[in-house]
This record gives structure tokens, C-alpha cells and sequence, in this order.
């Protein structure tokens, strides 16, 4: 739902009954790796906007990505093949479009976060993704499934609308 | 003067969640961590284009600047890595669960004490109880109806 960053569909791994502790083990590790991605996200918001003020906010986009870029080869460099470049050319091409949106993301963060801070940047950002998921499993966009609004959502929209009146006022 | 850049931040959210799909979508096709690397590499490329057109500010000295300000976007695929990982295990939703409310916790950090070149903002209890109330109702949200049986697999 909210605010994982390409967090994408996996295979459930289960509790078979003899692995329950080593599949515990498995989900603790899981839990604190989440934590520490969503601090990481909170982070690397701030340094990127932090590296906008001194250089620039597109420039600052610029190098995230380049950076990102170099370190995720280091990642896939061992099963990267032209296989791979087929795959993703064979498919829709806006596709693709991640990267651009990703730029355009970075920018506007950089641009928010000096004036609002990070607690209500994100605030706004947690609310407006759920609105706007809300809308886009409604309708299932980009060929994934679709989620019908249920009346969790509804509340959930309410809570989180007034929890952001309250991280904004002063 | 709050309005401009909530309208910003606003649009970000959409942008996110576009940008979150197509990630999937692709990464269906391909592998979460590739789709990440075609991702920062396309991006990589869209900014140089703006940069080279001049959309810049032409300011682009990395002299005196703390490097650990250039680490951004290591953080950004470690990310991936780890959500990636979290996902086949305990699912989407605990997986964002997490995501969300340490998000959320870590930027009143940031903010509280002006960490990582931010201006300090101090936290009181209205800006606490908000960032509750968005946490409550990201989960109350979420796909799944039934909280307690994601925990009762999970514990």
C-alpha cells in the first residue's frame, strides 16, 4: 500500500511446522530490515535535499541517480545479460518511465523539504499516496490487479487527513 | 506560503505511487533489484538530458561538500535490496507497515534535532499525535481487512 519503494509481489515462503523457528528468524530479520529501509528512505531524502541546497536540486537528482546507478550494477552485474535488456524493451515501454518519474521525485523533494521539513513532507507524501493508491487499485493501472475501496481505506483516508492537519500546525 | 510547496508535495505522492507501479510491473518481468538498476540508469540519463539543456543551475561545484551528502542514492538501492528481501517473507503490507512508521519516526528525528544538513523543527505533542494518526490510518488503509491475522501469522 503505502510508501515501500519498489516493493514488488514475491512468493509467500510459509510456516512449515518443523522450519517455525528458522522461518521466525527469517521474518525478525525481515521486520528490521524494513525499519531500516524506511530510515534509510527518511535519510536519503534529507542528504539529497541537503545536497540541493549546495548545488542544486536537479543536480542533486542528477547525482543520486548516478550513484544509485553505479551501486545497483554492483548488485546485478553478476546475472545482467542482454536477456534482461530484451525483456524490459519487450514489454510496455512506458515502463520505463520509473527512472523519469524518480528524477521528477528527487526534485520536488528537494524543493519541499527546506521549506516544510521532513515530518510534514512525508506526512503529505504517506496521504496523498494513499489517496491516490486508493485510486489506482480501484482501477488496476499498468496491468496489475485491482483492489476495490472498502470502507478501511475510508477510515484510514480520515485518520491519516486529520493526523496531517496536526503534524502541520504550528 | 505553506501552499506551493504542499501542492509540491502533493503531486509527489502521486508521482510515487506511479513510480512505485511501474517498478512492479517491471519488476515482475525482470527482478525487483534489475528493475531497480534500469530505473536509476534511465533516471540517471533523463537528468543529464534537463542538466545538458540547461534546466540546471549551472552551480555544479562538489567542492568542500560533505560527502556523505553524495550517499543518497546509496541509500535509495539498499532500500530496494532490503524491501525486496522483506516482501517474500512477511508480506507487502507488514513490509510497508514497517516502512511507514519508521519513516515517520525517523523524520520527526531528523527534524528534531536539524540532523543530516536539515533546519531543526522541535517536535510537541500535536506534531506526535499527527504522526500517530497518519501512521493508524496507513495501515487502516491498507489491501488486507484483517490486521490481527497478518500478526497472528506473523507471531
Amino acid at each position: 500500500m503505502t510508501s515501500g519503494v519498489g516493493v514488488t509481489p514475491g512468493v509467500d515462503l510459509g510456516g512449515d511446522s518443523g522450519m517455525r523457528h528458522a522461518v521466525m528468524n527469517n521474518k525478525l530479520y525481515a521486520i528490521i530490515g524494513s525499519l531500516v529501509s524506511g530510515a534509510f528512505i527518511a535519510i536519503l531524502m534529507q542528504l539529497n535535499a541537503s545536497l540541493g541546497k549546495e548545488i542544486g536540486v536537479l543536480e542533486s537528482s542528477f547525482v543520486a541517480h548516478f550513484v544509485g546507478t553505479l551501486l545497483s550494477f554492483i548488485f546485478v552485474v553478476k546475472n545482467i545479460n542482454l536477456n534482461i535488456l530484451k525483456k524490459t524493451f519487450d514489454g510496455p515501454k512506458y515502463l520505463l518511465l520509473g527512472g523519469v518519474f524518480g528524477v521528477m521525485l528527487v526534485v520536488i523533494s528537494n524543493i519541499v523539504i527546506p521549506k516544510l521539513g521532513m515530518l510534514v513532507t512525508l506526512s503529505l507524501v504517506i496521504t496523498a499516496d494513499i489517496i491516490f493508491s486508493t485510486i489506482a487499485d480501484q482501477f488496476g493501472i499498468f496491468s496489475l490487479p485491482k483492489f476495490k475501496v472498502n470502507r478501511g481505506r475510508i477510515f484510514g483516508l480520515v485518520a491519516s487527513l486529520i493526523g496531517l492537519a496536526l503534524v502541520f500546525w504550528r | 506560503m505553506f501552499l506551493f510547496p504542499a501542492t509540491l508535495a502533493i503531486s509527489a505522492g502521486g508521482i510515487l505511487v506511479m513510480q512505485r507501479l511501474l517498478n512492479a510491473s517491471l519488476g515482475t518481468r525482470i527482478g525487483g533489484m534489475k528493475s531497480s538498476f534500469v530505473n536509476h540508469l534511465v533516471g540517471t540519463l533523463f537528468a543529464l538530458a534537463l542538466l545538458t539543456f540547461g534546466l540546471g543551475n549551472g552551480n555544479f561545484k562538489i567542492a568542500g561538500i560533505p560527502i556523505h551528502y553524495f550517499m543518497g542514492g546509496c541509500f535509495g538501492v539498499f532500500t530496494v535490496y532490503l524491501a525486496n528481501l522483506a516482501v517474500v517473507r512477511i508480506g507487502a503490507m507488514v513490509t510497508s507497515i514497517c516502512l511507514t512508521s519508521s519513516q515517520l519516526l525517523t523524520s520527526a528525528i531528523i527534524d528534531h534535532f536539524g540532523l543530516f544538513g536539515g533546519q531543526a523543527i522541535e517536535n510537541n505533542s500535536t506534531r506526535i499525535i499527527g504522526m500517530l494518526l497518519i501512521f493508524v490510518g496507513a495501515i487502516m488503509a491498507s489491501k488486507k481487512k484483517k490486521l490481527s491475522k497478518v500478526l497472528n501469522e506473523l507471531l
